[in-house]
């Protein structure tokens, strides 16, 4: 690959050469014959001589040309063959940047001393070691002098200026690489203005001294000075173009690059560096032209990358809320959000679909609409008021929990039933800002509520009648006196029984049913407590063998309330203690009255309830003692009804029972005229 | 059965089981009672002469008892007391439904039943 590349590499080398070496042939071949025609050499052999001791003089700057500068430009060829791979610590970069920026001025003044000393040491052969050979004028050594001086000061600029062209595209380039591999180029150079000033002196002084060596020799003929006259005339245009290009054209190239960045309006890698022809002001310049490239090239991909970045955000912020939109859309329940102000935020298909519109766009367009159109209610048919509705009512800070709601449903024409849950949203202040909404439909479970309750009264109710029939006759047959065997008596007495716990179990049923639908309606009768627990005693007492119901304590309270449902409270308490007091004993009741309420108590050392039973024993259909010794049967709805009966008078109702040790059930009521 | 002179009740029920054991209850007690299997019979009954007390079952065939009450009143107003018989728990509700002047629930304890008969039929002066 490297000697592949070496021919056209070294092309380089001998461009360089070829054309310093054309350049200086122009001169070379000139200015001897204003030199021999100055100083007044006519004579054939006179000009041989000349020209003998010339040659070596151009011979040594022919080898300075094709030999010293090839090897000065040695590091630069290194550099191009070993390739892109070939330096991996940049040490050739180095080097030959070295060598591109210093090579210009060294080898301009390497060129322009092989000048001035060709004609020095000339001008002194002549003079001092071949005297007699040829008979130099008088002044001839001064002129001479001044000629070299003349030849040295045009060489300088021109050399260096053109070196410097010649080298510049190389020293562009490798500064690019440089720059893309960040690696500092050693070599400084002269300033801009260090140079302007040598060049200035050089281009004063060259053609002064050349034209005043014409003057200082007397009787030069005229056309030896239009000789030097054009000499001149070629020097200047071309040392002035090398110098144009060697100044002008790095200023030109960070001119364009600026005009560039100006057009592109933007800054990217698509946007070239300046190459650093010299590394003067100018160099200096470009570098900072690149450096500004690179910082904004950087805050350009900076502020790019923010944007992706806020792009990818946007496209995970979209996809979430499409994922939240899918989430929300495929619930069954109705999600609604509000903004502070009861404008609707946000209705998924559910609850859309559950006000009876199509589309989100179609709710709110009607939402002020809605109460009028749907007119909610609550489920016992009152209209509920707006500011009772859960969002409302949520908006103004409270959490409302399973409200239920009916309403109008226009699509199906029918009503609807919803239970809906609503909670104020708050910011880190605790300012509310909004309100979410979340309903569930109740509609068919009321409906299955409804006809379940519709079973149980049509089947209760037709339990009777043949309750009835057993009951009755039985109570017939036992009341006739004659004729019946004391077994046949047992056995009408069972049946009689019999009839009347299937009664209690429809009486239950039905009174389960009536609560779940909240349906209870209590009278308001004066009870006195003591009395009652009394008349409870007293009819069942007769029955009792091994058990004994004693009232320890009987305060006079009256309370206002369903006379029927307190006594179903005490039989049942009184009952449940006999029941569970299986090895008989005696069971105690308390009734006081103290701090306007009234305070019942009812005693047994039975069974107990276990520990772990004791939370659900309030349980409708809840049977602690089912399977064991102590399951005497029942529907696990006793403690449920009294609960609730005591609690819908206002009272409280609980326990507390040991295992074995037997339980206490209480209950307290308010008493008649007591506050709240 | 028909005692001259005794107090008599009409029976408006349409269970025949039932209305049998009160007959024999209403019997027992001294009543005259007269049977109706639904409020069109009981009416019809009616034209030929008010009753004592009307014992009426609520739920029953042809003509039920909110009808038959309806009826009732607006031809004989307050004749003769009404007294719902009826299931339970329902009674007390149906008696107020129809403006009635009591209630005897179903199932019934006998002695209950006979000490209500009596308040109705011979209200102390």
């Amino acid at each position: 690959m490297v000697d592949e590349k070496s021919p056209s590499r070294s092309t380089f080398t001998i461009r360089i050469v070829a054309i310093a070496f054309a350049v200086d042939l122009l001169f070379t071949l000139l200015v001897p014959v204003v030199y021999v025609r100055m100083l007044g050499i006519a004579g054939p052999t006179d000009v041989q001589l000349v020209v003998a001791l010339l040659l070596p003089l151009d011979l040594a700057k022919v080898i300075l040309l094709v030999v010293v500068l090839p090897w000065m430009l040695r590091p630069i060829e290194r550099w191009h063959r070993a390739g892109p791979g070939g330096d991996p610590d940049g040490a050739l970069l180095r080097r030959a940047g070295q060598t591109v920026y210093r090579t210009p001025l060294a080898f301009g003044a390497v060129f322009a001393s092989a000048w001035g000393l060709s004609y020095l040491v000339l001008t002194v052969l002549l003079r001092y070691p071949i005297p007699d050979l040829i008979p130099l004028a008088p002044r001839g050594m001064p002129a001479g002098a001044l000629f070299a001086m003349a030849c040295f000061t045009a060489a300088l600029p021109l050399g260096y200026a053109m070196f410097a062209w010649l080298l510049a595209p190389t020293a562009g380039e490798l500064s690019l690489v440089a720059r893309a591999r960040a690696i500092a180029l050693p070599g400084r150079e002269p300033s801009l203005r260090a140079r302007l000033v040598l060049f200035g002196i050089c281009l004063t002084l060259a053609p002064a001294s050349w034209m005043a060596s014409m003057a200082y020799m007397a009787e030069v003929p005229t056309t030896t000075i239009l000789l030097s006259g054009l000499v001149v005339l070629i020097w200047g245009p071309i040392c002035a173009a090398f110098i144009a290009a060697a100044v002008g054209g790095p200023v030109a190239r960070i001119a364009a690059a600026v005009r560039d960045i100006g057009a592109h309006g933007r800054i990217d890698r698509s946007v070239a560096r300046v190459p650093i022809f010299q590394q003067d002001d100018i160099g200096r310049l470009a570098s900072g032209v690149n450096d500004m490239l690179d910082r904004l090239d950087e805050s350009t991909q900076r502020v790019q990358g923010h944007l992706v970045e806020q792009e990818r955000l946007a496209e995970v912020a979209r996809r979430r809320a499409g994922e939240l939109h899918a989430v929300l859309d495929h619930m069954v329940e109705g999600v609604m959000v509000c903004d502070a102000a009861g404008q609707l935020l946000l209705i998924n298909r559910s609850g859309a679909e559950g006000l009876g519109l199509s589309s989100t766009d179609a709710v709110r367009h009607m939402w002020l609409d809605l109460p009028k159109l749907l007119r909610f209610r609550a489920p016992d048919g009152q209209v509920i008021p707006e500011s009772r509705l859960p969002l409302p009512r949520a908006l103004a800070g409270e959490t409302v929990v399973g409200q239920e709601v009916t309403y109008y449903h226009p699509r199906s024409d029918r009503d609807r039933r919803i239970r809906a849950s609503a909670a104020p949203i708050r910011d880190e202040a605790g300012a509310i800002v909004g309100v979410v909404q979340v309903a569930h439909d109740v509609t068919e479970l009321a409906a299955l509520d409804r006809l379940k309750d519709q079973f149980i009264r049509v089947a209760a109710h037709e339990l009777k009648t043949p309750v009835t029939i057993v009951k009755g006759y039985a109570q017939l047959l036992l009341g006739t006196t004659v004729g019946l065997s004391s077994s046949q008596r047992t056995t009408l007495e069972a049946i009689g029984r019999g009839a009347d716990r299937l009664d209690a179990l429809v009486r239950d049923l039905l009174d389960v049913s009536q609560l779940y639908l909240g349906r209870w309606k209590l009278g308001a009768d004066e009870i006195d407590l003591a009395a009652l627990a009394a008349a409870a005693v007293e009819r069942l007492s007769p029955s009792l063998r091994r058990h004994r119901i004693r009232i320890v304590r009987a305060d006079r309270a009256i309370v206002v309330g369903d006379r029927r449902r307190l006594e179903q409270v005490q039989t049942h308490l009184l009952e449940n203690a006999l029941k569970f007091s299986p090895d008989g004993g005696e069971v105690e009741i308390e009734v006081a009255a103290r701090d306007g309420e009234v305070f019942v108590s009812v005693v047994d050392g039975g069974v107990g309830i276990a520990r772990d039973k004791q939370p659900r024993i309030f349980e409708p259909f809840y049977r602690a003692h089912t399977d064991t010794a102590h399951d005497h049967g029942g529907m696990g709805v006793g403690l449920y009804i009294c609960k609730e009966i005591i609690e819908h008078h206002g009272g409280t109702f609980w326990f507390t029972s040991e295992e074995g040790q037997g339980s206490v059930f209480s209950y307290s009521l308010p008493l008649k005229g007591a506050a709240g | 059965m028909v005692m001259k002179g005794a107090k008599t009740v009409l029976l408006v029920e349409d269970d025949e089981d039932i209305a049998s054991l009160v007959v024999l209850l209403l019997d027992e007690l001294g009543y005259n009672v007269e049977r109706a299997a639904n409020g069109r019979e009981a009416l019809a009954t009616l034209e030929r002469g008010l009753p004592h007390l009307i014992l009426l079952d609520m739920k029953m065939p042809v003509m039920n008892g909110w009808a038959f009450a309806a009826e009732f009143r607006a031809r004989h107003q307050r004749g003769a007391p009404v007294v719902v018989f009826s299931a339970a728990d329902d009674a007390a509700k149906r008696a107020e439904e129809i403006d009635a002047d009591g209630w005897i629930g179903k199932p019934f304890e006998f002695e209950d039943f006979r000490s209500l008969i009596r308040r109705w039929l011979e209200p102390r002066e």
